[in-house]
């Protein structure tokens, strides 16, 4: 305890004193030099929910998050981008209080997926959130497979937790077997079509599966308004809200359905939450909208071919002549090192697009716009070596709305510019 | 004008590194050229491979990559009449090993390929430190130039980014490298030599996609396939591949090369 004292002291002043604004630094001086204390920390977190998968787990975990703080609950959750063993680490050093408690009722935790079977030799979740697994960054982890396999591993070595999951994703149906206690959400016929763009080639298991939530349908009214129907218990229930994404309106559910397992009693509860979740706006980079002089700029962080299969989707009924959609891939350590991948997204859906422009940047601009180039007919691909001159270009045109889609550091860096425009400072 | 028909083996098994991006390119340059093609594929079960003028057969996940490595075995006499007709054959990453004569994986499992490719892969031992990652870049062989009639004006090069862990070795000298790895790592982690060419036959670990950035190299393989059917070799028109040009340009560049 008392390294941990010292540790929590050091830190303190390190970040008062602006030494180091590092947030792997606390949990990098843990897992390093003190691995005794790993343990110690990770036992102070209670009621854990976790938050796995490829695509969503930011937006569901803040929508939990969202929902719970505003029903009087006080939570713990890891950062986005904090999502490994030692982010969470130096997450709960950070804030300690000065008798070292974490002072919270539940815990909110984003996993990479590598991350979820280490965690759970320290600590049991109690619910277990997995959103979906994707083809992603085959560069680091080699193969879906193996994803898949950590995923099962974490569920497997939690002591048999709730468990959350898509039925309509024929590879999670394989974790049925994993615990005894699934709630399992599934789509229309309709909806299914826009979502698993992903084929399988194995059979999926023989399970009679009745799924707690089925949702009828997702209805983009506009760019501020989507109307999810689903089903629960029996129980019609309705969703508005302004996130855009058809993928992002299964996560909002996925939300809902973690809060109302954890404390929903009856449906008087459940549509408060439903009400709640109705107001959440969405989490930095993931459908955020930022308005500078006539321009809206919507982000949209895509990260795989099924993130900007379902994005590009979401786009098509939407996308209108005047706005512009402009692609930015970088091939940073965090995007993916490699740029294969934008070979398996289907680009074909922006012909429908009613919009003439397709703006294109970012490190591997020439291999985006190449990939465009092959699909897209009778529209104009514009390319930029950097965010001023698009910047000048848009506001030049008047675009009413442009349409971000970026890798994950390209989403960092053209958000801060974007604010920077607006005179904010953004360090994220 | 006849077609020119392609055969994508195992499509849906073997897709997962952006692959499809080489048949695009491939349907994109015949479509610039107006040469008619038909496009069809041979999955895991079919009774026969369908006769084609261009085969393909792209990289997989392991688990997948066995199940093709068995089906595939029972077409063995097909492969090797079409391969002897010098027919062309576009193989990457796990689709060029599967061509090999074995593969010995990381839990020692012995895999028998086809043995048109007298090569053999092995899964990294002790020496190797870590998977094969990265961007490539390959200095085109000569030898290799002349056999396909790779129109050179575009690039001395062929760029692509690599993910494997197999290391493959030739064992018989009749073989030819793609070429002299500039960047990267190529068929193993000793070398420096990536890729192989048998016939009609261009294996390599390069996706990227592979043939999109390298234009020249689906030039050679049309001409190839064109050239087998006694039709005309097509050109070239390097004012109709600018994004081509620029992506393959930007590899180079960043690893200041030309």
């Amino acid at each position: 305890m008392f390294f941990l004292y010292v540790i929590r002291s050091v830190v303190f002043i390190l970040r008062k004193f602006k030494i180091t604004s590092s947030t792997a630094f606390p949990g990098l001086l843990v897992e390093k030099y003190f691995p005794h204390l790993v343990p110690v920390l990770l036992n102070k977190l209670k009621d854990v929910i976790v938050i796995t998968g490829t695509n969503g787990k930011t937006t569901v975990a803040s929508a939990i998050h969202y929902i719970l703080e505003n029903s009087g609950k006080k939570c713990f959750i890891n950062a986005s981008g904090s999502n490994m063993l030692r982010g969470i680490l130096s997450h709960i050093i950070i804030n300690l209080d000065n008798k070292l408690n974490l002072e919270h009722d539940y815990s909110i935790l984003e996993l990479e997926e590598a991350t979820f079977p280490k965690l759970v030799k320290y600590i049991k979740p109690k619910l277990v959130i997995v959103t979906n697994i994707f083809r992603d960054q085959l560069d680091a982890y080699g193969e879906i497979d193996k994803t898949f396999a950590y995923i099962k591993d974490g569920i497997e070595n939690s002591n048999n937790p709730t468990v959350i999951l898509n039925a309509s994703d024929q590879r999670l149906v394989h974790l049925y077997k994993c615990s005894n206690r699934v709630i399992s959400v599934s789509v229309s016929e309709e909806v299914k079509k826009y979502l698993f763009l992903e084929r399988y080639y194995e059979k999926p298991q023989e399970l009679d599966i009745h799924p707690d939530v089925f949702i009828h349908n997702i209805e983009q009214k506009d760019i501020d308004h989507t109307l999810i129907t689903f089903e629960y218990k029996n129980e019609k229930y309705d969703l508005e809200t302004s996130i855009l994404g058809l993928h992002n309106a299964i996560n909002l559910i996925f939300a809902w359905l973690a809060v109302v397992h954890l404390l929903g009693f009856n449906d008087t509860d459940n549509k408060r939450f439903l009400d709640i979740l109705g107001d959440f706006k969405p989490a930095f980079g993931r459908g955020e909208k930022i308005n500078i002089s006539n321009t809206e700029f919507i982000l949209m962080l895509v990260k795989n071919p099924a993130g900007m299969n379902m994005n590009l989707y979401s786009l098509s009924d939407i996308i209108s002549a005047n706005d512009a959609i402009l692609f930015i891939l970088n091939d940073n350590i965090a995007d993916g090192r490699d740029v294969s991948w934008i070979w398996d997204c289907d680009f074909n859906i922006v012909n429908r697009f009613q919009n003439n422009v397709i703006l294109v940047s970012g490190i591997r601009k020439d291999d985006i716009a190449l990939r465009i180039s092959y699909e897209v007919k009778d529209k104009e691909i514009k390319v930029f070596d950097d965010y001023e001159k698009i910047f000048d270009h848009i506001m030049q045109k008047e675009y009413k709305r442009v349409f971000v889609l970026p890798t994950y550091t390209a989403m960092l860096s053209v958000r801060k510019f974007l604010y920077s425009k607006l005179g904010i400072k953004q360090n994220l | 004008m006849k077609k020119i028909r392609i055969n994508h083996l195992y499509s849906q098994s073997m897709n997962i590194y952006g692959d499809i991006g080489n048949i695009k390119a491939l349907l994109h340059i015949l479509d610039l050229h107006n040469i008619p093609f038909e496009i069809f594929s041979t999955e895991i079960g079919d009774n026969k491979v369908k006769e084609a003028d261009i085969y393909f057969l792209g990289g997989g996940q392991d688990k997948d990559q066995y199940s093709v490595f068995k089906d595939l075995l029972r077409h063995k006499s097909f492969i090797s009449d079409e391969v002897k007709k010098d027919k062309v054959f576009l193989l990457i990453c796990g689709g060029y090993q599967l061509f090999g004569k074995f593969f010995l994986d990381a839990e020692g499992n012995f895999i028998e390929g086809l043995g048109i490719l007298d090569i053999e892969t092995k899964a990294p031992d002790n020496k190797v430190t870590s998977r094969c990652i990265g961007n490539i870049v390959v200095k085109l062989n000569p030898d290799f130039i002349q056999r396909f009639d790779i129109d050179t004006s575009f690039s001395d090069y062929i760029v692509g980014f690599e993910n494997h862990g197999g290391q493959t070795f030739f064992k018989n000298d009749s073989l030819i490298f793609l070429g002299d790895v500039i960047q990267g790592f190529g068929n193993n982690s000793f070398e420096k030599k990536e890729g192989c060419n048998y016939k009609g036959i261009i294996g390599t670990y390069m996706h990227g996609s592979f043939l999109p950035k390298n234009p020249h190299i689906t030039y050679g393989i049309i001409n190839r396939a064109l050239h087998n059917q006694n039709i005309n070799a097509i050109k070239m028109d390097k004012t109709k591949l600018i994004y081509e040009s620029k992506a393959h340009k930007y590899i180079l560049n960043k690893y200041q090369i030309v």
